[in-house]
């Protein structure tokens, strides 16, 4: 290959060369379909007889379509709510659990154990622990009938740390509320005193029906969202949250300590530590982390797909499955058109909804 | 607050406590992930993992069943490990009911049809098995009168069966206890025992659920169908594997070193395709594989490309994400490298093939197996694309399978999990041996 | 919900010699019945195919009809295809569907008198009959004689009224180990009810008929078990369908069709149980018959481009030998009258047997119709759904539920 025409254009034949599978699929797969989906949602098109242009009919048809617009609903809730959710309640769990920790490899491998499983097996075994007579009611049946024993034990609990809380801030410790080693003994105390009532005939468990929540197999809304749809919520943020957690222990671990040293030096407390070091260091991990967590639940499909057997249509339809719904799902011939608008519709709100979060939330740099 | 000395024991003891708490904490988070699968794998035993209330008590995982099993199919075909009611042999089995005051008579046996949902029923064995059955002895305690009889079952043919069901009724009223071997159900309130397959072997005892989810489905030449989707899986997953080990170091080697124009502009469009979503390109790209992508198939006899391999691989050949990677990994390397050979005349490919591709080991092992796990476990494009039950990859045919035995009429949630089971097997295998690059695939992507 | 044990495909006898040209009839039908299917093929079809003609089946994985109605409008429909009674006339009128009346006058094999009449009657559409049915179902009241038995109640029997039924029923419930009767709020276990008692489709002037003293009489009647106690939906006793409820012996009786036989003889083969027809309110009974049949498209978009050789092939599905089979097999009933006399029927040797033989006889009793709502379509089912499951939950008394079940469909008919 000593074909040499100057070393710059042959740089570039090379660039070519290496280049021309990715140009195959981000012309094709990508360029070429993206234009074909946009010039689609402006057609009416069932895929057998040629496209007819229909101006913005479909884009209109999907605002009346109130099932579009519950899928725009659901999308939405749902991005907004396990984004938050799960960020929050990672960072939190990372800062409350901020050391060394020794075996992280063994943790690790279970917290990922969901992420590399196909969705499909991850929705499988939901559907299961989620019918009625199934795993969850059952847990939740066994709380209920025990309630009194769970209510005496926290009960113990409480006193017996505020005892010991008191007993040690009047010898003059610095005692924090929740002293790691009175907890402990607080534990044992409350676990001991509720096994003791429980034994002597004190406590009893209280037969009651069993719970019977309906999980998946119901159109009934809380708080104006589908339970099945808050039932699929709590699946990703279950499974989301120990990664992600891991994620910022790193991050946080990876904070210089003199920054630290600086703020105690400057007679910081401990929360003002938190709110001035620790969470702006970490704002370029939560920027990205919030990013990809919106974009990914926005376009939330596999878990819609999998239980939409079990679940009602309108309960869990979101703007991807909608378009899915559109092409095979209902009936008849394929409605291309109305699926290709909503697909560009959900494309541009993905870009949106980013964008907005960049100038309005966690801003990308650390400070 | 006195100015006592607080010694730093103190400060020591807490710091201890807190880790206690913390290890305790992030132990209990571990079970709370796993436990569902661990639970998930048992219940894959279970006559019916949707029992109420859901226990731990599962026959086929009880270790006296399986010698119990072992002895059986030993007896029935010369084989514990996998039983089959063979020419010649004899079966015994005890069985004890109890018998109230006032009920008297002795159970009656029967050798069942084999159950088969599948084409092929299996190969009925009443014709040539002889039942026999005597009372061994009673035992009276206070609620009536324990029986326990024998049951002898006699190969009366020539030919080798695979199952062999049974069922003992006790008389009205009578109640069954127990046997050599747990029956997988008890009916006809009380009095009636069911053996799916008493030659079944150990192996066949365990994994009876496995067995069927794997065998039941068939094809119209008798070949069953699961097998195929778990090669359709894995020769899908080895292709894209090696599509990807081929052409995203290319991309990426040419957007980290080579320059060219439109460079910038290149790279940005590949992290746009990220953040796309499917559903915009996969219409495009089904139409385009239904008409046999630009007519190119017709040259080679096919109309339409849906339904094939083919399919999978195309239009998408390379993944943003696999060629960010490896351009991230690429950036990393030293560029005096590449300069000292260049300097030396050696050309790109050159430099390409032999300083670049061998540096870059490790980021294409993770590369390989985050490849490899992401087709496996492809969702979306499969399930648009294919329609043959024969061409499903691993997801969509679990899928299928929750169609077919999750549906009201037969709730075999033992066979889906046994599917789910055997789908996870591959990808948990290569996770245990692999896990570390798994996590640093993992951390690249989220690096931009 | 319903099955159907579909026959499979029997083998094309080719009595032309046209050429030797490789000729591949496809049908097409339920996924969920391929393995029976591809089982029927091998052994009764398979053996009397000429080289040159295959026949394939093809499942389809979705939802079929929807699937059927894709491939009508497209042009690209299989040879043959299962027509389901419930949506036989949305088909039909696509207008893309052959009618068979020519082919059966012509036939030497399958006559229109060979037939089960009110069969005929469901594939009938404007006059012309557009299906050839292949097997059928309806619904019988399933018992089990050992919880009869232990509670000291006669069996239920042919005889028996409305009231006595539920009076039996109340006698064999037994908490916590049975419950008299698994009920699920469904429209096609209530409809045959209220059409016995008198409640007509549509009010003759065209309105929605719930409100009716007759349906309000049998609403209350078929929801007396939840409201009273002595029975429970299968939601209720944790499984998917009453079906299961009764073969997990959770229920003393249940009101289903044939196609619970199957799941019995795979969870139960020793069940001690026994079948009888629907009971009857002042002397009438109603009852349902579902059905799938073999119909093809025009001959304009035939693939096989050969009507006559597909016209063999439907009569081979319905011939006396594969019904006959089918039979034996326990997977469904055929659609020949003659098979009654077969042994199976006439002297039923097993609670299966006889199960089958209380489904045959219980499809051509007066008062069956066919479970299809059209000209009004599904709406007519959903409404009476919703008023069901209110009823059940006790949201709302049966004469209230019915009253606005008929308040619904009357806006939707306006419409």
């Amino acid at each position: 290959m000593s074909w040499l025409k100057g070393p710059r254009r042959n740089e570039i034949f090379w660039a070519f060369l290496f280049l021309l599978p990715l140009f195959w699929t981000l012309g094709v797969a990508f360029a070429y379909a993206f234009f074909r989906a946009l010039w689609w949602s402006f057609c009416d098109y069932n895929l057998f007889a040629p496209p007819e242009f229909a101006g913005f009919t479909n884009y209109a048809r999907l605002f009346a379509d109130p099932r579009f617009l519950r899928a725009l609903f659901h999308s939405l809730s749902f991005a907004i709510i396990v984004t938050f959710t799960q960020t929050s309640l990672a960072l939190l769990l990372a800062i409350a659990l901020n050391q060394k920790i020794r075996g992280l490899t063994f943790f690790r491998a279970a917290f990922y154990t969901p992420s590399i499983l196909s969705s499909v097996i991850v929705g499988l075994i939901f559907i299961w622990f989620t019918y009625r007579r199934g795993v969850v009611n059952f847990l939740l049946s066994v709380v209920r009938t025990h309630h009194l024993h769970v209510l005496s034990f926290l009960g113990l609990l409480a006193l017996v740390q505020f005892m010991l809380v008191c007993w040690g801030r009047r010898r003059g410790l610095p005692v924090q509320v929740l002293d790691p080693v009175y907890l402990w003994v607080s534990l044992l105390a409350a676990g001991l005193g509720t096994w003791v009532f429980s034994h002597l005939h004190i406590l009893q468990p209280k037969p009651t029906p069993p719970v019977d929540i309906i999980w998946l197999e119901t159109a009934e809304k809380f708080l104006g969202i589908p339970r099945p749809l808050w039932a699929i919520m709590a699946l990703n943020i279950g499974t989301t949250v120990p990664t992600m957690m891991l994620f910022f222990l790193a991050g946080l671990q990876d904070v210089p300590r003199e920054l630290y040293e600086a703020a105690e030096l400057d007679g910081a407390s401990r929360w003002a530590k938190l709110w001035y070091v620790t969470i702006p260091a970490l704002r370029p991990v939560m920027f990205l982390v919030i990013t990809l967590g919106l974009i990914g639940t926005l376009q939330m499909f596999d878990q819609a797909a999998i239980t939409s057997g079990v679940a009602p249509l309108d309960s869990i339809v979101t703007l991807a499955y909608y378009v899915y719904w559109n092409m095979f799902g209902a009936g008849g011939l394929p409605r291309v058109g109305m699926a290709s608008a909503a697909a560009i519709f959900l494309a541009v709100l993905t870009l949106v909804v980013v964008l907005i979060q960049r100038r309005v939330g966690v801003r990308e740099k650390a400070w | 607050m006195g100015g006592r000395q607080i010694s730093q024991a103190w400060f020591a003891r807490r710091r201890r406590a807190k880790a206690a708490f913390v290890y305790v904490f992030l132990g209990a988070m571990a079970l709370a992930v796993v436990g569902p699968f661990v639970y998930a794998i048992l219940s894959a035993f279970k006559v019916n993992p949707l029992e109420w209330p859901p226990s731990l008590h599962i026959p086929r995982l009880w270790p006296p069943n399986w010698i119990a099993a072992w002895k059986l199919g030993v007896q029935a075909g010369n084989n514990g490990w996998l039983g089959g009611w063979a020419p010649g042999k004899f079966l015994s089995l005890e069985v004890t009911f109890l018998y109230p005051p006032g009920v008297e008579g002795e159970p009656r046996v029967e050798v069942l049809r084999p159950p088969g949902r599948g084409p092929q029923q299996p190969p009925d064995p009443r014709p040539i098995t002889a039942v026999e059955i005597e009372e061994l002895e009673e035992r009276e305690i206070p609620e009536g009168c324990e029986k326990t009889f024998k049951i002898i079952l006699r190969h009366l043919g020539a030919q080798t069966y695979p199952v062999l069901p049974l069922a003992v009724a006790g008389p009205p009223n009578s109640k069954f206890l127990r046997a050599t071997l747990a029956p997988h159900s008890v009916r006809g309130l009380g009095t009636t025992a069911y053996w799916d397959n008493l030659a079944s072997g150990v192996l066949g005892y365990i994994f009876s659920y496995f067995i069927q989810a794997w065998t039941e489905f068939r094809d119209r030449m008798g070949n069953p169908i699961f097998p195929r989707w778990v090669k359709n899986s894995f020769v899908i997953a080895m292709g894209k594997v090696l599509v990807a080990l081929l052409f995203a170091p290319l991309a990426g080697y040419a957007l980290a070193r080579l320059r060219f124009p439109g460079r910038n502009l290149l790279f940005f469009l590949v992290m746009f395709t990220m953040m796309v979503p499917q559903q915009v390109t996969f219409i495009s790209n089904y139409v385009l594989l239904r008409d046999g992508l630009f007519g190119i198939s017709r040259v080679f006899g096919k109309e339409s490309l849906l339904n094939t391999y083919w399919a999978l691989f195309l239009p998408a050949l390379v993944s943003s994400l696999g060629v960010i990677m490896m351009k991230q990994f690429f950036e990393s390397i030293p560029v005096e490298l590449e300069e000292a050979a260049r300097i030396d005349g050696a050309g790109t490919m050159r430099i390409y093939t032999k300083i670049i591709l061998p540096m870059a080991k490790p980021a294409l092992a993770v590369l390989a197996i985050l490849t490899f796990q992401g087709s496996w476990n492809e969702f979306f494009w499969p399930l648009v694309v294919l329609r043959d039950m024969e061409m499903f990859t691993l997801p969509i045919g679990l899928l299928f399978f929750r169609q077919y035995y999750g549906a009201a009429g037969g709730a075999n949630w033992n066979l889906i999990l046994s599917g789910t089971v055997i789908s996870a097997i591959p990808v948990l295998i290569i996770f245990i041996l692999f896990q570390r690059h798994f996590v640093e695939g993992f951390r690249l992507s989220g690096i931009k | 919900m319903k099955r159907w044990f579909l026959a499979l495909v029997c083998g094309v006898l080719a009595f032309s010699a046209l050429g030797q040209e490789k000729i591949v009839i496809r049908i097409a039908g339920h996924s969920v019945d391929k393995p029976v299917k591809e089982a029927l093929i091998r052994d009764v079809v398979a053996p009397k195919l000429p080289p040159n003609v295959e026949v394939v089946f093809e499942p389809v994985v979705d939802d079929y009809k929807q699937w059927l109605l894709t491939m009508l409008a497209a042009g690209t429909p299989p040879d043959i295809f299962y027509v389901d009674v419930y949506w036989a006339e949305e088909v039909v009128r696509t207008g893309r569907v052959r009618a068979l009346d020519e082919f059966l006058a012509k036939s030497e094999i399958l006559k229109k008198e060979d037939l089960i009449p009110v069969l005929v009657q469901a594939f009938t559409v404007d006059g012309k009959l557009y299906a050839i049915s292949k097997d059928f179902n309806s619904l019988v009241v399933f018992f089990n004689k050992d919880m009869f038995d232990a509670k000291g109640v006669p069996y239920p029997t042919a005889e028996d009224d409305w009231e006595t039924l539920w009076d039996k029923v109340r006698r064999v419930h037994n908490p916590p180990e049975w419950v008299g009767i698994c009920l699920n709020p469904d429209f096609a276990r209530f409809l045959p009810f209220a059409f016995a008692a008198g409640m007509p489709f549509l009010n003759p002037d065209g309105t929605a008929p719930f409100a009716r003293p007759e349906a309000i009489r049998a609403a209350e009647w078929f929801s007396a078990p939840i409201r009273e106690g002595f029975g429970a939906t299968a939601a209720d006793l944790g499984v998917g369908w009453p079906g299961a409820a009764f073969v997990e012996e959770k229920a003393a009786v249940v009101i289903e069709g044939g196609w619970l036989i199957p799941p019995i003889r795979e969870g139960a083969p020793l069940m001690n149980f026994g079948t009888t027809f629907l009971p009857t309110i002042d002397g009438r009974r109603g009852n349902y018959l579902f059905t799938v049949g073999y119909g093809m498209p025009v001959e304009e978009i035939l693939p096989s481009k050969r009507p006559d050789l597909v016209w063999k092939v439907i009569e081979l599905l319905t011939s006396p030998e594969a019904q006959s089979y089918i039979l034996s097999i326990g997977h469904a009933i055929p659609s020949r009258a003659a098979l009654l006399s077969h042994p199976v029927l006439a002297s039923p040797a097993d609670p299966f047997q006889e199960a089958m033989r209380t489904v045959f006889v219980a499809t051509g009793l007066p008062g069956t119709v066919p479970f299809s709502f059209a000209p009004v379509g599904s709406v007519y089912h959903i409404v009476v759904a919703e008023a069901l499951t209110k009823m059940f939950t006790g949201e709302l008394s049966p004469a209230a539920a019915m009253q606005e079940a008929a308040e619904k469909l009357n806006k939707e008919l306006k419409r």
